[in-house]
């Protein structure tokens, strides 16, 4: 028995196929531990990229704050025993200060913590899946350059992006603003420490600045913030050159209808658009020409999907539906209506009910999602891979 | 080993019997002959299929000294259900192959087919497979090897496959610590 197994093992393209087959990074870092052959195979960077292809990042859960609890982890119901087991691993609590997040992506948070003893809070990034990795806490950038013209606002964003080796990088994204102009500066973080970054020119809106609850994405090189009722301001990372790209028609945001923006595969980005009971997702892309499309992929009937958790009051009391997160490619949605917060499969129309929050609920409240993907997987293989 | 044969499977081989032009006769390593859909080999093996194409099909049983008659007969039974079975439309567009597309799920015929194989039967398929360029029995089979590693620790699934560890206490400690989320708590 053993000859045929170890023929069959031992032929590098045939393992290889059968790593990329495991169904979790989890699994692909146990099999790298079985020997030295094979976390050679598995650490190898072609095999973890098609690794990361063929496995994409499983949302875990989310992020729950409102006023009447602190941070705190809700996992996505009905996990596979092998991510149920990394959660409970995980660790969540952050402490009785922690509050508003300011993104959250890949098992990684930035958390703003107020600490027990009355000291200023300050942003920390946590790895809530790898709770041995410590703690940073992330300074605001400082601001060498300066716009010429006078702006009275000031706001800063932490952000995270995929910053291509691999691993997670963190942004500042710090906007200066007076109603109808603004200037934006982009700063990276390397080694703990802000680099120089990169300014806009002084942008010329088109209407008047109005921030948005779900306000900046960054993906694919590009900075979406919607920051206008019709319009998302874009900004290419890379050459700082601005475009407002106008919403479809009959989109925008607003008291009753809210946005929220995810990253889609290649290019561009998804759009979920909320209004009453219904939502739309739109998808923006660049053609060949290098013109923005917009295109409608899905509509969905809120109160249809959610009958079972529908309540008799929606209709009656006009219940606002508020959009918390989209996923990447517009695959889910976290969704709040009264005082529910609502989960939703897009291709499966399947929903969770992740919370029943009490009666009253400060709009503070955020969802934020925590993925597990190939990343950690490539960082830490690639750190034992004996062949350096 | 004895295989379930359907009704329109054993149709097939007696037409094949018939007229022998819709299928070619294999030989395995020991000398046992079996006939296989000339299509479904052209289409499911690309060693066979250029083999076919470059004619050099022997009528009296091509040889092929690499695989047992076990491994033959399976292969030779996979590629006969393959040509019975209705091609979902993942498989019938699985002819173009993406790099990044997902891996398409054994169908349930396949998942039966490799679920009853003994463990020797299963790698001795996956080399035959391999031998032979069969892309899709490959995927099955690895799929299925992959999922006997799954909830299992370093230390099952070197009991499993009978592998040595070569790894000093040393290092195998730091893989834990280093990849505690990894591991189970065991």
């Amino acid at each position: 028995m053993a000859a045929v197994i170890s023929a069959v093992l031992g032929n590098d393209d045939i393992l290889r196929e059968i790593l990329l087959r495991l169904d979790f990074p989890t699994c692909l870092v146990r099999a790298a531990a079985v020997s030295t052959r094979w976390l050679r195979h598995a650490s190898d960077p072609a095999l973890l990229r098609r690794f990361a292809r063929l496995h994409p990042p499983r949302l875990l859960g989310c992020f729950i704050h409102s006023s009447d609890f602190p941070l705190r982890f809700v996992p996505l119901p009905q996990q596979p025993p092998e991510l149920a087991a990394v959660i409970r691993r995980g660790r969540f609590d952050f402490g009785r200060g922690a509050g508003n997040v300011s993104d959250c992506r890949n098992g990684r948070i930035i958390v703003f913590v107020m600490p027990e003893n009355g000291m200023p809070g300050e942003d920390t990034l946590f790895c809530p899946l790898l709770p041995g990795r410590g703690t940073a806490v992330i300074q605001n950038p400082q601001i060498s350059a300066q716009p010429c013209a006078i702006l009275g606002y000031y706001s800063t964003e932490f952000l995270f992006h995929d910053g291509g080796g691999g691993g997670m990088s963190v942004s500042a994204v710090t906007v200066m603003r007076s109603e109808r102009q603004a200037w934006v500066r982009i700063q990276d973080l390397q080694a703990g420490v802000w680099g120089e970054g990169r300014s806009s020119d002084m942008i010329q809106l088109p209407a008047t600045w109005h921030r948005c609850e779900n306000f900046a994405l960054l993906a694919n090189g590009k900075l979406y913030m919607i920051c206008m009722v019709q319009y998302i301001l874009a900004i290419d990372v890379a050459s700082m050159s601005s475009t407002c790209i106008r919403l479809p028609d009959g989109v925008q945001c607003g008291y009753d209808a809210n946005l929220a923006l995810s990253s889609a595969e290649g290019s561009g980005f998804c759009l979920a658009h909320v209004k009453k009971l219904q939502m739309q997702v739109w998808c923006y892309s660049m053609d060949c020409r290098n013109i923005g499309n917009w295109r409608l992929i899905d509509t969905i009937n809120l109160h249809k999907v959610f009958a079972r958790f529908a309540d008799r009051t929606w209709a009656s009391f006009g219940a606002i539906v508020r959009v918390h997160a989209l996923g990447d490619n517009a695959d889910f949605v976290f969704l709040r209506i009264q005082n529910k917060v609502l989960y939703l499969d897009m291709s499966s129309r399947k929903v969770e009910k992740m919370s029943d929050l009490k009666r009253f609920v400060l709009p503070e409240l955020c969802s934020f999602l925590v993925e597990m993907d190939e990343k950690f997987g490539v960082t830490y293989l690639d750190y034992l891979s004996p062949s350096q | 080993m004895e295989v379930d044969k359907g009704k329109g499977e054993a149709e097939e081989t007696r037409k094949v019997a018939e007229a022998d032009r819709d299928t070619v006769t294999l030989k395995s390593s020991d000398g046992k002959l079996f006939e296989v859909s000339k299509e479904a080999a052209a289409r499911l093996s690309t060693v066979l299929a250029g083999m076919i194409a470059g004619g050099s099909i022997d009528d009296n049983g091509t040889d092929l000294k690499q695989i047992g008659s076990e491994a033959l007969e399976n292969v030779v039974d996979y590629c006969n259900k393959h040509a019975n079975s209705i091609p979902s439309a993942a498989l019938i567009s699985s002819s173009i192959s993406f790099n990044t597309a997902p891996f398409k799920e054994p169908e349930e015929w396949e998942r039966k087919f490799v679920d009853r194989l003994s463990h020797d039967a299963l790698f001795d398929l996956v080399e035959a497979a391999n031998f032979l360029g069969m892309e899709r029995l490959l995927d099955v089979t690895c799929h299925k090897i992959s999922e006997m590693m799954k909830g299992k620790s370093p230390d099952q699934i070197r009991e499993v496959f009978n592998i040595k560890n070569d790894y000093t206490k040393e290092e195998l400690e730091e893989i834990r610590q280093e990849l505690a989320w990894a591991f189970y708590d065991d």
